[in-house]
């Protein structure tokens, strides 16, 4: 069978040299006396030596050669006594280079024999394969979770501790009815999806004349942001509320809509009054839901709240406990909102590696749930691999240092400002007189203050 | 039964740090002392040891020739110093002869990962003579 001579001449060798060179592996061979047969360009590279200069040195671990590429040629020796077949991996470290793990195996017996190293991730397959079975043990929760509690507030009520479950229960009962109710919880601890994932369960089809599919639409939900409002904004935002109660249906049931203040405690109560005074306007027919930072009760003490509204919500309140104090749960729903994320197409990172879950346990998680979403989102942008890492993390996060308790990593920190403040303030008053020779005239001009100020303080100083 | 206090004294032993940020973050109170496997015997010779309320978290490696090791202090621990509360933290997916072989060399409580250890500084707690320490939990 006749061979084309250019194919003859070039192909499988150099074919082979090709795609060795290509690859991002380091690949190197021994002859049978242990001399580099072969060596691909990112092997070399990563040794800092052009591949002529390697190849047909001999690789003897105890040379003491003081020659740089002896040096290098030692340390990529391959391991004694290997035998056939067999295959050993290393930690190699070359002078001044990052160490790898290379993987030795020879091939052949005598003098035809030859030793194949490779670089291969062997010890982080380790860890790999323990952070898989955690990752999958995590897959395992995620899915039990889903089938047992998802419906109930999604991913902020996710967990297994106790006040994850309180709060599930509660979300539950709150699906029942068609009650008002309060979401109390510090900021950011996701009382708006607990709320909008009530109002999703509960609420009825439009029936809309024309309309042949009834779940096309729901009742709506409009939020307001109550402390921005005044007594225009607020009718601006409660027109179309309006609107859509006051217009004419075929069905016999009457338009129904949630309304949603977030912030109420801190809604001025002139604003309460007209929405107290809207919700009755249209009894039945409103679910209203109040957001807070503050228990209804203690918001009532402190008169943040309207009575009328108060007992409009005192019927039933969900608390959604600080992040912080439901650690447990963190690592179950940050790997429910990668999931969502990866299956929303909006990452490549389908789970969190066991450093990346530790920084997300040992965060204390001022922002709370929305810290901790937003810390996923920016995640699974920022990564491009199968797993998140702790550099994929906000800086915030993964440079977290938690300090001994009873040491303190920054001095203690004066608490009254203006102690702190008077204290300064007569500091250097005292020392301006005393560079002025305890002129007070004079060290009142280079303070810029007036005499009589600089006197009333010294009189005021306790040594007075 | 008082709660845990300031005379708690943990005593972490882990090829990294991660169980001692972990203690640094969530346990509120007491001392904190990093050691090496082998330099805990050394510890449990001290007499204080045996007066404080003590919990020794070991991270067994996954080695399994290390991780004998690792038990057979754990047992010597349990022998010199009963009230030693001993928690083991096991590799993911080990198994469970591993499990049983730590809770048999002494180990009264196994913990999978650090968002569990919360819920092990809120339920311990020592009787009055800080002799004897108890964790009601299940992990």
């Amino acid at each position: 069978m006749s061979v084309p001579r250019q194919a003859e001449s070039s192909s499988p060798s150099r074919t082979l040299a090709r795609l060795l060179d290509a690859s991002i592996e380091l690949v190197w061979v021994f002859d049978a006396s242990q001399r580099v047969a072969w060596i691909n360009r990112p092997a070399a590279q990563w040794l800092g030596a052009e591949p002529s200069g390697l190849i047909g040195r001999q690789c003897i671990a105890s040379s003491t050669s003081s020659d740089p590429l002896d040096q290098v040629a030692a340390a990529i020796a391959p391991p004694a006594a290997l035998g056939v077949g067999v295959l050993r991996t290393l930690d190699v470290s070359p002078p001044g280079v990052a160490p790898m793990s290379i993987a030795y195996l020879r091939i052949g017996e005598g003098e035809t024999s030859f030793m194949v190293a490779f670089s291969t991730p062997a010890p982080a397959t380790a860890a790999s394969d323990s952070e898989f079975a955690e990752s999958q043990r995590l897959r395992e929760r995620i899915h039990q979770w889903r089938k047992r509690d998802a419906a109930w507030g999604g991913i902020v009520t996710a967990g297994s501790s106790k006040l994850a479950k309180r709060l599930r229960g509660q979300v539950q009962l709150a699906t029942t009815n068609r009650h008002d109710f309060s979401v109390v919880g510090p900021v950011g601890c996701g009382a708006e999806l607990i709320a909008r994932r009530i109002h999703a369960i509960t609420a009825t089809p439009i029936q809309s004349p024309g309309r042949t599919s009834e779940r096309l639409d729901v009742d709506p939900l409009i939020a307001i942001d109550g402390p921005l409002m005044d007594a225009e904004l607020l009718e601006a935002s409660l027109s179309p509320a309006a609107a859509h109660l006051g217009r004419e249906t075929d069905s016999p049931i009457e338009p129904q809509l949630t309304l949603l203040i977030r912030g109420l405690d801190e809604t001025p109560l002139d604003v309460q009054q007209r929405i107290e005074q809207f919700l009755t306007e249209y009894p039945e027919q409103i679910r209203f839901v109040g957001l807070l930072a503050q228990a209804v009760d203690e918001a009532t003490k402190k008169q943040l709240i309207a009575d009328a509204i108060a007992a409009r919500l005192s019927v039933l309140t969900l608390n959604v406990a600080p992040l912080a104090d439901r650690i447990d749960d963190v690592p179950l729903m940050a790997a429910a909102l990668v999931d969502a994320r990866h299956a929303g197409t909006s990452g490549s990172a389908e789970r969190l590696n066991r450093a990346a879950l530790d920084r997300l346990t040992l965060y204390p998680w001022p922002g709370n749930f929305d810290e901790l979403d937003a810390a996923i989102r920016q995640a699974m942008t920022v990564c491009k691999s199968a797993a998140i890492l702790p550099e994929h993390l906000p800086l915030a996060i993964r440079s977290y240092q938690p300090a001994e308790p009873g040491k303190s990593k920054t001095a203690p920190v004066e608490t009254n400002l203006d102690q702190a403040l008077e204290s300064l303030e007569l500091k250097m008053i005292r020392a301006a007189v005393a560079a002025s020779d305890g002129n007070r005239s004079e060290a009142a001009r280079r303070l810029g203050i007036s005499r009589a100020r600089l006197i009333r303080r010294l009189d005021e100083s306790p040594e007075s | 039964m008082t709660e845990l206090s300031a005379g708690s004294h943990w005593v972490i032993s882990e090829s990294g740090e991660r169980w001692y940020q972990a203690v640094c973050r969530f346990a509120k109170h007491g001392r904190i002392e990093r050691v090496g496997i082998y330099s805990t015997a050394a510890i449990i010779a001290k007499s204080n040891f045996f007066s404080s309320a003590t919990i020794v978290i070991w991270e067994l490696p996954s080695d399994a020739r290390h991780c004998i090791d690792f038990l057979d202090v754990v047992a010597s621990v349990r022998q010199a110093s009963p009230a030693t509360i001993q928690v083991a933290s096991l590799p993911v997916g080990a198994s469970t002869t591993w499990k049983i072989a730590a809770q048999q060399a002494g180990a009264q409580i196994l913990l999978d990962d650090l968002a569990c250890l919360p819920r092990l500084v809120d339920s311990l707690s020592f009787d009055q003579a800080r002799t004897t320490a108890t964790a009601t939990i299940q992990l």
